[in-house]
């Protein structure tokens, strides 16, 4: 056996793994099962979801509360306008009267 | 059913065009000649509208929310003139050819030499009031089913002469009205 061979012989020899090396290796592997096991909302997706919900309400509140501001408004222009049309209409009906009545009075008697 | 309730519906919404009586622009013209304008127009959403937004637990509304709940529109025109002469009969002519319609009756006409004051009352409940004096001239319609016991349940707030309760005057009023007059 030449020396090339014996070097060759003691590269290739089978060295049983060091003690550390199960351990490390499951754990890597234990890790490895965690990390794909996380929902897929947790932590900054959960966040990112729950601001984007929020935003969401916000938006869609604001609108409805926009709409409905508006609606009062227009709802109180409205009473506004028919109050003042009940007034034209009660003072001209009560001109007529006055002009009407006392002719009627007059015809009935 | 669908076809039934259809018809029904169309027939309401034909009642109600009906009532509405044709502003002819003519009219619309004339705010610019007058000092003070009035004008409204609510149509059958602005009504429920404004009925909605009136309080019925608020006495000076609980009337006027019920009347209007039964109304479906109120148009009004009224115009106040500086001097004689800046309208016409013409103006209004169009609103009282439209009063001819059969479905139309005229309840009260008053002219004199200067003033015509007319009430016409449609077959379905819808009303129109003219009144034109020298210096100013209105014109109220009122689409809806109104009653002359909703008119008299205006009659406090806004001065609604109630026709309903109304008695007459004892004997001696009308010499009276007659001095008064004279």
């Amino acid at each position: 056996m030449d020396r090339f061979e014996q070097e060759l012989k003691d590269a290739l020899k089978r060295e049983p793994a060091p003690e550390w090396f199960a351990g490390a290796v499951m754990a890597r592997v234990n890790a490895e099962r965690q990390r794909k096991q996380k929902p897929v909302w947790s932590g900054w997706a959960r966040m990112r979801w729950v601001a984007a919900s929020m935003v969401l309400v916000a938006v869609v509140g604001g609108v409805r509360f926009e709409q409905d501001r508006r609606e009062r408004v227009r709802g109180e222009q409205a009473k506004q306008e028919l109050m003042a049309a009940f007034q034209v209409m009660g003072m001209k009906l009560r001109e007529v009267e006055e002009r009407v009545l006392p002719v009627i009075h007059r015809g009935e008697e | 059913m669908r076809t039934k309730l259809l018809v029904s519906l169309l027939a309401v919404a034909g009642v109600m065009v009906a009532q509405q009586v044709k502003l002819p622009p003519a009219l619309d013209k004339l705010a610019s000649k007058a000092k003070e304008v009035t004008t409204v127009n609510l149509g059958p959403e602005m009504m429920g509208l404004a009925t909605k937004f009136m309080d019925a637990k608020k006495p000076d509304e609980a009337e006027v929310k019920k009347v209007a709940s039964k109304l479906r529109g109120v148009y009004v025109r009224s115009y106040e003139f500086e001097k004689v002469g800046d309208y016409t009969e013409a103006d209004f002519a169009e609103i009282r050819e439209q009063m001819k319609s059969p479905e139309w009756t005229n309840i009260i006409s008053n002219r004199s030499s200067k003033e015509l004051s007319e009430i016409y009352m449609h077959k379905d409940g819808g009303m129109l009031i003219l009144s034109a004096e020298p210096r100013e001239l209105t014109v109220v319609n009122i689409v809806g089913n109104i009653t002359a016991e909703d008119l008299g349940g205006l009659s406090g707030q806004f001065g609604v002469p109630n026709v309903v309760t109304r008695e007459r005057p004892k004997a001696k009023a009308p010499a009276k009205q007659e001095e008064e007059e004279e």
